[in-house]
């Protein structure tokens, strides 16, 4: 009877455990359904077009283009108070290649770049895509890796016209998306800013031909996707920075030649700009929602509204450069607040990054006229100048000579570019230093501090960057 | 009539032993010493004979003695006794407890063994040393009490975690944690229940779910040979909890009762008000001129007619009451035993607004209703509620603002509008003002130039306005049928379940600066789940063979799941600070100022699985020779498919040498075993479901959908894997009066699960792929040691020492890219050196001078930072290059894990009263201070008192520079603020009476004890923070950081001091 009973339970549990098991152990090995595979997101035109629209969110970088590139430039310059949350890189000296901001600022880079050069190989090989869209998304990336490039070797390496020829050290030009990412090939060296100048030259060329000129989405795509007039107002710029005042003209004009109803046009009131995110003085910018940033430290409008972390001011120099009593960019975009002015351009989370607005390309133009005439104030130089001081009440200037030109323009972008990432770019560039301004000593054109590290992380791994190390770091 | 027939039974009796050769029939009652409860299932053997019979239920045993014969009493985990017959014919015995002996029963994974069979490295520690510690979770009371396990403390908020590495910190990317497994289920390995800010703001530990009191002793495996049956998830070893369980019998039921209070073991030394003005004022002179306008100067928010001092420390530290209770009860019969609890503890921290509250029932069931079926049942539930607080990640947080609030402003105002509840903050809305401290008169800022780092929240009102509320709720259980089909074989199936819900609330008041403000009110919560399940189906078998051959064996299988999920919502744009809660209708979603409703709602699920088969194989031979094999073959869903399965062997031996003849009845040496293991064991705590994956995820372009790469996979992610070797012995010298353990361990960790970092410009998701890469070395020994050190008349004095050394080195990382160091803040993981060596300038002092602060530079060369120029000079003035990188130089052999730890734990007994001296100590450590360095700044807050020795004028010799408004350079990460952290505490002073049994009895009582208890009485260290025993970056989103930066100190809350009264009575 025993037994039987020991026999009985025995059959009866090994039955049970056989089917059970089987049955569970199917649930072991569920397929993910928090994220798709790299074959499934191209695996439709559908689904490429969603993942060319994720180049632009990895330029939501929190550490680059999700506005933090701005700040690095700005508080680098003479615009802001040096900010203590953002030491040492107002500081200059005492930044290390070990410093966070700096590695965070280049991994963000090129971290948007490795997404450019693996959607443009992604694509390629993907099928029933119209050749039009992969014109577009072609342009798009492109657009994209120049633009981060364009920050890059601005921040990295001294400017363009610091030798002759832009032959010294630019930054590593990484082109493709490496499938062996430990590979000792992915040790790419500096390229020189003459090189790296002209892959960006040639991309967006490139760009303006395959971009379209809208997106026939005026209150998103056509300002928060690359156009064609985005792809031209980042070759205004660059030609600017090379001194090519020639081919600079020529694409502003492109700019404000534009034909309707793709012309760009300013707001009457430069505070709409910053509120409503996509008229048409917007050419481009990194569109954000509240969802982009959310319980965000890192948004401009984080940083700059004192009314959240508010960590940097208004320095009084730029205040200065105004007339208070009637400059609509004092009275509409500069609050006092708690005894310190602070710039109303951005407020809040969902801000969006301004990266290209058609004042600039006026000034652009205007600088490159004014470059190119030979001793005389370009008039119609000082017409764009006053244009854009117009359209917010500011008296026209009347500079006489060339160089009383060239100042008043590089004045007039620093009141109206203020805070968009142009701050110490435009000393640079231009052939000046950092004057001394607040507690920051003066830091000389040329010199070591000037421009930032390549961070240490990357020059451990790669000897050819350990040798091309930026002087003094 | 009864009489005479008892008087010719005994005659009777007597004659019938006369004749069968002087055969006597004993009879009598084990009892237990200590509770006088009869034991059921004693050995009664006849010395020298194999004669021997089992007590009963009720502790009665009847035996056929010879005359001259001698009877021993033996059973587990009692003190055996031998009694000699003489002419008695009844012999009552108490047997005393001796949870140290060698027949002590260790868990080693699906089932239990006798020390004296065990060939591995495995610890015990039973559940009264742990319940009687006045702590949130077991894993806190194991400081100091097991070798080779080392416990640090996150910090002293309530429900902190702990970090335990069980012979040393044996991964750099993955985890380091144990594998905790709750008898014979293993646990969820998610240790924080926290999700906001990466669960680094209001940290609560999951462990801080298990009752302690319902834990009847702890079983750490550290060896492969213990492990290696855990294969894949040993590596860190196995922590195996076993819960109390009802005995027959014995119907008891047991209250426990605590009462506490905890204050903070120090405080941070600030500046006063005065010294608070001399000090800010002066960093501004300096800077700015001698005719700068003070700007620190008296006010009178709080409107006494006085100037305001407030000392912040005294405000966020407190003392806390905290209530403990505990009742159990249990029983059983033949048939089936139970245990039941519950338990209710009301606790408040040492910090301002800091509580947790918890609820826990537990039912744990025993059935044997026929010889051949055994089946159980265990059920607990756990409901708590943690009232956090925000410290060292926030700005707004108790030790941030805390620390940097001026001691010259009130923390309350008299004038504050209702919704300020009497706080002291600037503004009352969104439209007038900020929501920060109200800094009074002070002055902020000179010529635009702002003086302060962070503008400074109240950090009371924080605390209080705004909430950061976690609600866990935790069912463990588990249902278990062993079938015993034939002598010594048993099958076994059992499955368990750990449920984890928690629902994490916080709230940000649109009064205070920060989220709050920012969006009108906001309400954030998370609600998570997560599920394991676990089934088990092994037989075991363990049977005598030939008397001499002992043959055990173990096989079966293990299937485990886990699935997490979570959903975020949040609220923002109230219509009323009324609202606190996701109420509908009652907020907007969208934040002053903007027009657009944000997106409130996220989430993630994801989950994997766990395929196991194992076996072990043991033979004894005589009782003296033994080797045992173990086997276990694991496949994780989220490695790569090629290698999904991990192979662990190990393989151990053991020698009792006591039991040789040349040993046999020594005087000195009652008992020695020489033992050893080999084996492999693996880690995959810590990776990612789908870690071998490569992925593209959701991503938004602010209101576009989009997918973008999000994981560059690793089809050949496999197991870390680790080769454990173990060498030991244990000893007992002079009748038992000494029992000695010790190992030598040594731990070769290879193919590290890394993130191994690749070149930024590579440009891949998180710049890194998790590869099996690289090696490590884990080596050291262990020594336990436990006296008896007096015993005379009523008085005892026991201790237990144990020791352990630990030395770790990286021996390979990343090859392929130069075997480049691996960096977490100012730790490194480098080839040739201990894991987490710190690097960093070294610091050269203050030029005695002028004040400015002075490194050596890479070439020995010391630079000084000039304050005026902003540059750095050589000491001489002369212009030099500014310290880079290369001038940061390795602290050879420094790291933030210590080398040495252990514990000393005393107990005396005199006549009832008993005392017990815990004291626990580690060391060989450095730690970084970055309170110091965040406290001695130039920026315009309140200092640590230490800056009162700043320079001050030429030819001064002192640690401290000259002051300069906001130039911190001086502060940058050097050996300045990097100290030694070696430490001996007096973890536990506790002195107990346990009333007489006589007296207890008259009362209904069968016993009661009332005890006093002091715990963390006092530390012995030269640490200038406020506790050594402190890791900040314990809670770190990333692995790497939790193994690397061990030993920072970043404005660490301090353990509390507890002084607890307690009563124990049970009926």
């Amino acid at each position: 009877m025993k037994l039987n009973l020991y026999k009985r339970s025995a059959v009866v549990l090994t039955t049970i455990l056989l089917v059970s098991t089987t049955a569970c152990r199917k649930q072991l090995y569920q397929e993910p359904v928090d994220a798709i595979s790299p074959a499934t997101a191209f695996s439709s035109p559908d689904r490429a077009e969603k993942a060319a629209l994720g180049m632009y969110d990895q330029l939501q970088n929190i550490n680059f283009f999700g506005g933090r590139v701005l700040i690095y430039v700005d508080v680098r310059g003479t615009d802001v108070n040096p900010p203590s949350y953002f030491n040492p890189l107002p500081q200059f000296v005492t930044v290390s290649s070990s410093e966070s901001f700096t590695a965070g600022a280049w991994q963000g880079a090129y971290r948007t770049i490795g997404e450019c050069n693996l959607f443009l190989k992604s694509v390629a090989s993907s099928t029933g895509i119209p050749q039009s869209k992969l014109d577009q998304y072609t342009g798009e990336a492109k657009f994209i890796r120049s633009l981060c490039y364009f920050y890059l070797v601005n921040m990295f390496a001294q400017p363009y016209n610091f030798t002759a020829g832009a032959t010294h050290l630019g930054v590593p030009l990484v082109l493709s998306y490496s499938s062996s990412p430990f590979d000792p090939s992915n040790q790419i060296p500096r390229s020189s800013v003459a090189a790296v100048y002209n892959q960006m030259e040639n991309d967006l060329l490139d760009a303006e031909n395959k971009l379209p000129l809208n997106y026939g989405d005026p209150t998103f795509y056509d300002v928060a996707r690359a156009t064609r007039g985005a792809a031209r107002a980042l070759l205004a710029r660059l030609y600017l920075y090379k001194g090519d005042y020639a081919k600079a003209n020529t694409y502003a004009d492109k700019i404000i030649n534009t034909a309707a109803p793709d012309n760009y046009t300013m707001n009457p009131d430069p505070l709409t700009t910053f509120r409503t995110f996509t008229t048409r003085e917007s050419i481009f910018s990194v569109a954000m929602n509240g969802a982009d940033n959310p319980n965000t430290n890192n948004a401009l409008g984080q940083h700059y509204n004192p009314d959240k972390r508010g960590d940097i001011q208004v320095s009084n120099e730029y205040v200065s450069l105004m007339d208070q009593a009637v400059d609509l960019r004092f009275k509409n975009l500069i609050r006092t607040q708690g005894g310190s002015y602070w710039t109303s351009k951005y407020i809040g989370t969902n801000d969006w990054v301004p990266v290209f607005r058609y004042p600039e390309i006026l000034l652009i133009k205007a600088e490159a006229l004014a470059n190119l005439s030979a001793a005389i104030a370009d008039p119609i130089a000082i017409g764009l100048v006053n244009s854009v001081r117009a359209r917010s009440h500011a008296a026209p200037v009347a500079p006489l000579t060339k160089a009383d030109l060239i100042t008043a323009i590089l004045n007039e972008r620093r009141i109206e570019l203020g805070f968009e990432g142009q701050g110490e770019f435009d000393y640079l560039r231009t052939g000046r230093g950092i004057p001394a301004h607040s507690i920051i000593t003066a830091q000389a054109y040329g010199s070591n501090y000037v421009i930032l590290p390549i961070p240490k992380y990357e020059t451990d791994k790669s000897p050819i960057l350990k040798q091309q190390q930026n002087p003094g770091y | 009539m009864k009489k005479l027939l008892l008087v010719s039974l005994c005659f009777l009796v007597l004659c019938v032993t006369q004749v069968f050769a002087q055969n006597r029939t004993v009879t009598g009652t084990v009892r237990g010493q200590e509770d006088g409860q009869p034991i059921p299932g004693v050995t009664v053997k006849i010395k020298g004979s194999d004669v021997g019979v089992p007590t009963d239920v009720n502790g009665k045993y009847s035996i056929n003695a010879p005359a001259g014969s001698t009877l021993v009493f033996s059973f587990i985990s009692y003190v055996s006794q031998e009694v000699a017959v003489g002419g008695r014919s009844v012999i009552n015995v108490s047997l005393a407890t001796n949870k140290t002996s060698l027949n002590e029963v260790l868990v080693v994974g699906y089932g239990s063994k006798a020390v004296r069979d065990v060939n591995s490295s495995i610890s015990h520690v039973s559940g009264d040393k742990i319940n009687s510690q006045p702590v949130e979770s077991f894993d806190k009371a194991l400081v100091g009490k097991m070798a080779g396990v080392q416990v640090s403390s996150g910090g002293g908020t309530l429900g902190e975690a702990t970090n335990i590495r069980i012979r040393g910190v044996s991964s750099i990317s993955s985890s380091s944690e144990p594998l905790y497994v709750i008898d014979g289920i293993p646990m969820n390995n998610a240790r924080n229940l926290s999700l906001f800010n990466s669960g680094q703001g209001t940290r609560l530990n999951g462990l801080a779910l298990i009752n302690p009191d319902d834990i009847e002793s702890i079983d750490v495996a550290k060896d492969a040979g213990a492990g290696a049956i855990y294969g894949s998830r040993a590596s860190n070893g196995v922590v195996f909890i076993t819960t109390k369980k009802g005995a027959k019998g014995a119907a008891r039921v047991t209250f426990d009762v605590k009462q506490s209070w905890v204050s903070p073991v120090k405080r941070p030394d600030l500046l006063n008000g005065d010294d608070f003005m001399t000090i800010n004022n002066e960093k501004v002179k300096n800077r700015f001129g001698a005719a700068t306008p003070d700007v620190a100067v008296n006010s009178d928010i709080d409107g006494d007619g006085k100037p305001d001092r407030t000392d912040w420390m005294k405000l966020i530290y407190k003392t806390g009451f905290q209530t403990d209770n505990s009742v159990s009860v249990q029983g059983g019969t033949d048939k089936a035993t139970f245990y039941g609890s519950a338990r209710y503890a009301d606790q408040k921290g040492i910090l301002y607004g800091n509580g947790l509250r918890t609820v826990q029932v537990r039912m744990n069931a025993d059935v044997n209703p026929t010889k051949f079926l055994h089946g159980g049942l265990q059920l607990a539930y756990t409901n708590t509620k943690d009232v956090g607080v925000l410290t060292n990640n926030y700005l707004a947080g108790l030790t941030i603002a805390g620390y940097n609030a001026f001691p010259t402003v009130a923390a309350y105002n008299p004038n504050a509008t209702t919704l300020q509840q009497g706080f002291n903050i600037t503004g009352t809305g969104a439209k007038e003002g900020f929501g920060y401290l109200g800094l009074g008169n002070n002055t902020i800022s000179i010529g635009g130039t702002s003086l302060i780092g962070n503008r400074i929240n109240n950090p009371l009102a924080n605390a209080i306005l705004n909430r950061n509320n976690l609600s866990p709720e935790n069912i463990l259980s588990n249902a278990f049928l062993d079938i015993k089909p034939l002598r010594g074989l048993t099958l076994t199936t059992k499955f368990g379940v750990d449920l984890q819900r928690d629902f994490e609330d916080q709230y940000s008041s649109p009064v205070l600066s920060g989220l709050g403000f920012s969006y009108g009110g906001l309400v954030q919560d998370y609600y998570l789940t997560r599920t394991q399940w676990d089934w088990q189906n092994y037989l075991t078998f363990d049977r005598t063979l030939a008397e001499k051959h002992r043959v055990t064996f173990t096989a079966g299988m293990e299937y485990q799941r886990n699935q997490t999920q979570n959903t975020y919502a949040s609220a923002e744009g109230f219509a009323d600070p009324f609202y606190t809660n996701i109420i509908d209708g009652a907020y907007s979603g969208i934040a002053p100022g903007q027009t657009e409703i944000d997106l409130a709602s996220g989430g993630d699920l994801y989950s994997n699985g766990l395929e196991s088969y194992f076996a072990r194989l043991g033979y004894t031979f005589a009782d003296k020779y033994s080797i045992e094999g173990a086997y276990r073959a694991d496949s994780f869903s989220g490695f790569g498919a090629n290698y999904r399965w991990g192979k662990f062997p190990s393989v151990s031996a053991g020698w009792i040498v006591s039991e040789e003849e040349f040993l046999k009845g020594n005087k000195v040496i009652n008992y020695l075993k020489i033992r050893g293991s080999y084996g492999k064991t693996g880690n995959n705590a810590g990776i990612g479901s789908y870690a071998a994956r490569t992925l593209y995820s959701g991503s938004l372009y602010a209101n576009a959908n989009s997918f973008s790469s999000s994981q560059v996979g690793n089809a050949d992610l496999r197991w870390e894997s680790q080769l454990k070797s173990d060498v030991g012995f244990n000893m007992s010298l002079l009748n038992n009066r000494i029992t000695v353990a010790a190992d030598y361990f040594n731990n070769n960790i290879n193919g590290l699960l890394l993130n191994a970092p690749v070149l930024y410009t590579v440009g891949i998701p998180n710049s890194s792929i998790t590869t099996n890469i690289g090696s490590m070395r884990n080596r050291g020994i262990e020594i336990t040691v436990n006296t008896v050190n007096f015993r005379r008349g009523d008085f005892s004095w026991t201790s237990s020492l144990n020791y352990t050394h630990v030395k770790n080195k990286v021996l390979d990382l990343v090859a392929v890219t130069g075997n480049g160091d691996i960096t977490s803040n100012a730790t490194v993981a480098s080839v040739g050196r201990p894991l987490g060596e710190y690097k960093m300038y070294n610091w050269a002092g203050v030029d005695p001078a002028n004040g400015y602060p002075m490194w050596y530079a890479a070439n020995g060369v010391i630079k000084e930072w000039n304050q005026v120029t902003q540059k750095y000079t050589l000491k001489d003035g002369s212009a030099t290059t500014a310290l880079t990188s290369t001038d940061q130089a390795y602290q050879e052999g420094k790291t933030g894990t210590p080398t040495w730890y252990g514990g000393f734990d005393n107990t005396f007994t005199y006549k009832n009263f008993d005392l017990n001296v815990g004291i626990t100590y580690s060391g060989g450590n450095y730690l970084y201070n970055i309170t110091e360095s965040g406290m001695l700044t130039n920026t315009f807050q309140n200092n640590d008192a230490r800056i009162m020795r700043r320079w001050t004028a030429p030819g001064q010799v002192t640690d401290i520079p000259r002051l300069y408004s906001l130039d911190n350079t001086a502060n940058q990460t050097s050996t300045r603020f990097l100290e030694k952290g070696d430490y001996a505490r007096f973890k536990v002073i506790s002195l107990g009476y346990t009333f007489d049994k006589n007296m207890v009895s008259h009362w209904g009582l069968s016993s009661l004890r009332v005890s006093a208890q002091v715990y963390n009485a006092f530390t012995i260290t030269k640490y200038s923070g406020i506790d050594p025993e402190v890791s900040s970056y314990s809670y770190a989103p990333a692995s790497t950081t939790v193994n690397l930066s061990t030993g920072y100190d970043n404005r660490a809350v301090p353990q509390p001091r507890t002084f607890t009264l307690a009563l124990n009575a049970s009926f």
